[in-house]
């Protein structure tokens, strides 16, 4: 939301691009300490998933310019708005306690996209689900991102918990991890091309630092179905803001 | 679901790993804001380039952790998933290449 808020009030897109890319860097890495303290990030589900967004990521940045700014951002709004559905309408938790586990097995499994992770003195196991489905889904994020140049993660965490079944507080704190490569890789590009500039750069990551670590100790206070319904506001928003601008 | 106790194999000093992880990335984290902090209130050309350092010591960190992450599945033999790590950083240099070529 950084970019449209910067172009909005008189930023050029090539400054914002890279103000906005920052902000998401810095938001993931504030973010890991208490996300590694939790173990709500499944590392394997997050590198797997990301292997498909970075490939479908390079083919959009290859095709960036041959389709018009105004047909992705309606696209995006459409994408957004199915997503802000589909997370809303859902009632209750899918992945329940398991009463017969203990806190040994807490964490993501060796050799699989599976887990477990506490939640209000339980612990709740989960296995990533519709893997190729999700996967397409992923590349198809990735290639969104390539093309308008986006962070994309207002798409990955609702395919990781609506279609590949994770549990919504590891969909966001493993999507937080991947967005955060995403955005890495591409600024590093930026700087290459002296597109970065420190003074601005700097104030933007302080300010995403800050916002990255209250966001995460809220996350930690609400239960999945209050966070899916807050995510599902927020792409609603986004999806009126693409609209908009497109 | 998860029914099968086989399939929960579990790196015993994984948690303390991804403690210690976290403990850096977090100090880390604080360096970068006091030096961007140093940097804005500089202003000047020394200024910049703190800044500069502490906006780049972040965009390292997650390229970083990819890196510890291969490593630290190697160490527990998880093959599928150091190739997968590989090739995600392949990718990421990759892009970094095509994008130096098409500058």
């Amino acid at each position: 939301m950084l970019v449209p808020a910067l172009v909005v009030t008189g930023t050029p897109a090539t400054t914002a691009a890279p103000l906005g890319l920052i902000s998401v860097v810095a938001g993931s890495v504030a973010a890991t300490p208490k996300q590694l303290t939790e173990r709500t990030v499944n590392h394997r589900i997050g590198v797997l998933t990301e292997v498909a967004a970075t490939s479908g990521a390079l083919a959009g940045a290859l095709l960036a310019g041959s389709i018009s700014d105004s047909i992705i951002a309606r696209f995006l709004a459409v994408v957004a708005f199915i997503a802000a559905v589909a997370g809303g309408r859902r009632k209750g938790m899918r992945n329940k306690p398991d009463p017969t586990l203990d806190d040994s097995v807490v964490g993501e499994w060796i050799g699989t996209t599976a887990g477990a992770y506490k939640l209000n003195g339980g612990i709740v196991p989960y296995r990533l689900q519709r893997l190729w489905l999700g996967l397409s889904a992923m590349s198809l994020s990735g290639l969104i991102a390539g093309i308008a140049g986006i962070g994309g993660g207002f798409i990955k965490t609702p395919a990781t918990s609506e279609i590949m079944k994770v549990p919504v507080k590891v969909a966001a704190s493993t999507t937080t991890f991947t967005i955060g490569i995403t955005s890495s890789a591409a600024l590093i590009v930026m700087a290459v091309r002296g597109q970065i500039e420190p003074h601005n750069g700097a104030i933007v990551m302080i300010g995403a630092l800050i916002g990255g670590q209250v966001g995460t100790r809220l996350q930690g206070r609400f239960s999945p179905p209050v966070i899916r319904r807050v995510l599902s506001v927020l792409l609603i928003v986004v999806s009126i803001i693409l609209m908009v601008r497109g | 679901m998860a029914d099968d106790a086989d399939e929960r194999r579990i790196d015993v000093g994984q948690a303390d790993r991804e403690a210690v992880l976290g403990r850096i990335v977090g100090k880390v984290v604080l360096v970068a804001a006091v030096l961007g902090a140093v940097g804005i209130l500089l202003g000047d050309g020394s200024g910049d380039a703190i800044a500069g350092i502490a906006v780049g010591a972040v965009i390292a960190l997650p390229l970083l952790r990819v890196v510890w992450l291969v490593a630290t599945w190697k160490r527990q033999r998880d093959g599928r998933f150091v190739v997968l790590g590989v090739v995600l950083l392949t990718l990421v240099v990759v892009g970094f290449v095509l994008a130096l070529l098409r500058r």
